[in-house]
């Protein structure tokens, strides 16, 4: 009796941390990572896509199109 | 007497080790991909995916007079769809639904390898969702894009 009191207390404790371990490991995903990834590939495969920098026209001449950002390396 | 109650408390003890050795086994399950969720990064280096990523890009220019038009637009969950079939010569179509149906299969590919390259397979409906959004995010102004509803919004 005794030790089927003590069976059942470890089990329902060995259940309890295995679910909650469970639940953790489930809703964990990094978005932003795989936000920042995602962005990276699609800079690849869709360069005209790149962010552009608006060009102002301040003194009323000649437009100008939009230029591509150009990060120095 | 004592041989006897030694075999006695053993075989009390079998159920404990038997569902000891369970949980350990579930635990080592867990545990395995939990560690390799703390990495801080997503690995889209894999030799696949630099692969799936060439193709995507050398069938961009393809599709992007179709984008342009309307013809067809972006989905939700990270792939290409027909939008609107009178906006394309009908000469045209059959060889737009074949590069639609390669760029969703390359698409397709490209989720289930990033997840796979990360040691996560079940991270790929998260994956997709993620592109899903970011695709329609960066794309150009008058693009069409379907929302979860099933309608398809222009992209302002």
């Amino acid at each position: 009796m005794k030790s089927n009191k003590r069976i059942f207390s470890t089990v329902g404790l060995l259940a309890a941390i295995v679910f909650f371990y469970g639940c953790g490991s489930i809703s964990f995903f990094p978005t932003m990572p795989a936000q920042k990834a995602a962005d990276n590939i699609i800079d690849d495969v869709w360069p005209a896509s790149q962010p552009t920098v608006p060009v102002v026209n301040v003194g009323g001449g000649k437009e100008t199109t939009p230029q591509p950002v150009i990060t120095p390396k | 007497m004592r041989i006897q109650k030694r075999l006695l408390t053993l075989s009390e003890r079998i159920p404990a080790l038997l569902i000891a050795a369970f949980v350990c086994a579930i635990f080592s399950t867990l545990m395995a991909p939990h560690a390799s969720s703390q990495t801080p990064e997503i690995d889209v280096s894999t030799a696949a995916v630099v692969v799936i990523k060439k193709s995507l890009a050398g069938r961009f220019m393809l599709l992007k007079p179709h984008f342009d038009s309307g013809a067809i637009g972006l989905t939700m969950d990270g792939l290409v769809a027909m939008r609107d079939l009178q906006a394309i010569a009908l000469a045209q179509t059959l060889k737009v639904e074949n590069f639609i149906a390669e760029e969703n299969k390359d698409r397709a590919t490209l989720y289930r390898e990033i997840a796979r390259a990360n040691g996560r397979p079940d991270w790929e409906s998260d994956i997709k969702a993620i592109f899903g959004e970011r695709w329609i995010r960066r794309a150009p102004a008058g693009w069409y894009y379907r929302d979860s509803a099933g309608k398809w919004i222009r992209k302002l």
